[in-house]
């Protein structure tokens, strides 16, 4: 009878153990939450056997187990990892493990814990769970080690379950984040290849880096080739740290050596003070293989580390910015260029409407002139003034330099010429005064070769000054060439210079061509110059030509540009000529 | 191009921002012009409303970060509430729920900034 019942409650325990296998087994496998699954694993032994301390670890890829859940022990021991280098798959008594293969087994006895559960697939060991003893003190019988290894088990292949399902959400996580990075970079692109300035591109690159990283502190450096250091972007809400930043002029052009992004760490010394000021990664921002500006990044927000996917964001970020960038500079200053041609073409006109247009019909005298731009805008100078006495002034002058700058002198002698005419000053005089004008308001670099004439028709004398210019040639009917020489020195050299007059007869059959050395200095593709013997040569021609005035112009000036052949013109061309018909 | 717009709503000490279209890099300066706004005016206290918002990228995020500091410092704050599934992802996968009040109807974002007010004065009381 005593036997009878003794088995039925055998019976009847064993099928209460058998309906909570079930039970469990039900409830774990229906989790996908691995700490919901290991909390179950603790507390039903917990509640059968009356264990008063337990915890739950689980296995990461290398093996090593971690603590994840805690039952009457101490926090602290959270961050706690163990390792079993002895391999057992079934509940064992902390007592029976081998003392030498388990260098864990004191701190654990320490703790209180007698009983170690493997949790293990058909694959390895997913987790464990340590138990203390009985708090009724009795050990552990076989019966109950028993229940504990099928328990386990089902247990373990819950857990399996639960950490793969884990990490899918941690891969699935990053793939979308990669997803993401990958739509704001193409998102970005779009926007970048339409901004045409420079304060939209950094807004843009600034609201991204923030929102990506949540950063709030971002400070943007360029340094330029002269090592110059521009900050573009400032966005950093405490003010000391920023200035303790910008304090290290020489840290950060050191790290403008870097070519990859990096993470500052307080432990190397080259970059502890900006680690100190707050300073958490550095990004460099490359074009064509070269570093021309660094992003320093703060801490950021949601506590995270930068990892090196954010890293690689940031750097192809700051790459396709950098693109963006230069194509603005370009952008600008092909701009600018093209502004300073229109100016250029503005000048132009403008200098060009200060030369003659007309030329007197005297008798028997053919006077034409003929000037050339070399780029735009040049400081060649000729004119053809008649005066209200018959007579008429011709000159030709050089402004020293080219470019608006000798645009402008040679628009000042213009207007000194025209002003002093009014004067009835005599000739050298005049010239006197003019280079007191040019000297007054020109540095002594700046200065004009000028040749000054005054022709009487009439009587066909000529008397004129040579401020140093190039010396005119008067060919004869006969063929030689004399060259008018008289004069002084050249205009805006120095102060207080006296002029001498020169004085020529012109004759029937005589060809006067006055001209700047932008005729001469031509040169050809072997290097020569086109020199005065060559010019000589082509007056001469000219002389004996039945051609008028302005024909011979066109072709002695087109003889020059033959010359150079395709050679860009290096300066300006200006050329006077007066021919006096034969006698007929 | 996709349109955005912001209408503002103010209800004594709150501001409440209703978005509604696609807040991107292109966009994304406006949003931080009316943040500015608001600062300016010394108006701290904000609500932004996502229920009519179809896309945000990182950039709109960015805004938020630029001014929070700013906002937070006045002793104020950028509560969020109404955000659809996919823009919420955004917000979730960027970690912003940690750093942000983000609820789902806007009623709940008055009561934290009530609430806060009201536990705010206690310790004024008590000091």
């Amino acid at each position: 009878m005593m036997r009878a019942r003794s088995s039925a409650r055998k019976l009847d325990l064993r099928s209460v153990e058998l309906r909570s296998l079930i039970e469990l087994s039900q409830v774990l496998n229906a989790s996908l939450d691995a700490d919901a699954v290991l909390n179950t694993c603790l507390l039903t032994p917990m509640g059968r056997m009356l264990i008063s301390r337990g915890m739950a670890l689980t296995a990461d890829e290398n093996g090593s187990l971690g603590v994840r859940i805690l039952k009457g022990l101490p926090a602290s021991l959270a961050q706690q990892r163990f390792t079993f280098e002895y391999a057992f798959r079934t509940p064992t008594r902390l007592a029976e493990l081998p003392d030498d293969v388990c260098r864990y087994k004191p701190f654990l006895q320490s703790l209180g814990i007698e009983l170690v559960v493997p949790m293990c697939s058909p694959s390895r060991m997913v987790g464990a769970l340590c138990f203390g003893g009985k708090m009724t003190g009795k050990p552990f019988s076989p019966r109950e080690l028993e229940f504990l290894n099928s328990f386990s088990n089902i247990a373990a292949t819950a857990l399996e379950n639960a950490l793969m399902f884990q990490s899918l959400i941690t891969v699935n996580r990053r793939l979308d984040r990669k997803v993401h990075e990958l739509n704001t970079l193409f998102e970005v692109g779009k926007e970048l290849n339409t901004a045409l300035d420079r304060e939209r591109i950094l807004a843009i690159l600034q609201h991204t880096v923030m929102g990506q990283m949540t950063v709030n502190k971002l400070i943007m450096i360029e340094v330029g080739e002269d090592q110059t250091i521009e900050y573009p972007i400032l966005k950093w809400p405490e003010r000391t740290e920023l200035d303790r930043i910008l304090a290290e002029k020489e840290l950060i052009l050191s790290l403008s050596e870097l070519n990859e992004a990096r993470l500052l760490t307080a432990e190397e010394p080259a970059h502890r003070l900006l680690f100190e000021a707050g300073v958490r990664a550095v990004v460099p921002m490359r074009l064509q293989e070269e570093t021309r500006a660094l992003l320093l990044l703060g801490k950021r927000l949601s506590r995270q580390e930068y990892a090196q996917e954010d890293l690689d964001f940031l750097s192809t970020l700051g790459n396709r910015v950098m693109v963006s960038l230069e194509n603005v500079r370009l952008f600008q200053e092909a701009l600018e260029k093209q502004r300073l041609e229109e100016e250029m073409a503005i000048a132009e006109s403008i200098q060009q409407r200060l030369l003659p247009r007309t030329f007197p019909s005297l008798h028997g005298i053919e006077i034409y002139g003929l000037n050339q731009p070399s780029r735009m805008v040049g400081g060649d100078y000729f004119d053809c003034i008649p005066l209200s006495d018959g007579r008429v002034v011709l000159a030709v002058g050089d402004v020293s330099g080219k470019g608006l700058g000798a645009a402008l002198l040679m628009s000042n002698l213009h207007a000194g010429l025209h002003t002093l005419l009014q004067s009835g000053l005599p000739m050298n005089e005049m010239i006197k005064r003019l280079n007191d004008l040019i000297y007054r308001h020109t540095d002594f670099d700046k200065f004009i070769t000028f040749f000054y004439a005054e022709l009487d028709p009439q009587s066909r004398l000529l008397r004129y000054v040579n401020a140093g210019h190039n010396p005119p040639m008067l060919c004869r009917s006969d063929g030689s060439i004399g060259l008018l020489t008289e004069g002084g020195l050249i205009l805006g050299m120095l102060e207080d210079v006296d002029y001498m007059i020169g004085q020529v007869e012109l004759r029937s059959g005589d060809l006067l061509a006055a001209y700047t050395d932008g005729v001469t200095d031509a040169r050809n593709s072997a290097d020569e110059l086109f020199d005065e013997d060559r010019l000589a040569e082509l007056v001469r021609t000219a002389a004996r030509s039945d051609l008028r005035a302005d024909e011979l112009c066109t072709q002695i000036v087109k003889a020059v540009e033959d010359f150079s052949g395709d050679l860009p013109q290096a300066d300006d061309i200006t050329l006077l000529i007066v021919k006096v018909q034969e006698k007929t | 191009m996709e349109t955005f717009t912001i209408q503002r709503q103010d209800k004594d000490e709150l501001s409440i921002l209703n978005l509604s279209g696609f807040l991107d890099a292109h966009t994304a300066p406006e949003l931080e012009k009316q943040l500015d706004q608001l600062i300016n005016e010394g108006r701290s206290k904000i609500i932004v409303n996502f229920a009519n918002l179809n896309y945000i990228s990182s950039a709109g995020l960015g805004v938020f970060m630029g001014k929070i500091e700013t906002v937070r410092s006045m002793n104020g704050d950028i509560k969020m509430c109404r955000m659809t599934p996919k823009i919420f992802r955004v917000f979730d996968l960027l970690g912003f729920p940690t750093l942000y009040d983000i609820v789902q109807e806007e009623e709940e974002a008055v009561q934290l900034f009530a609430s806060k007010e009201r536990s705010s004065r206690r310790a004024d009381d008590r000091a």
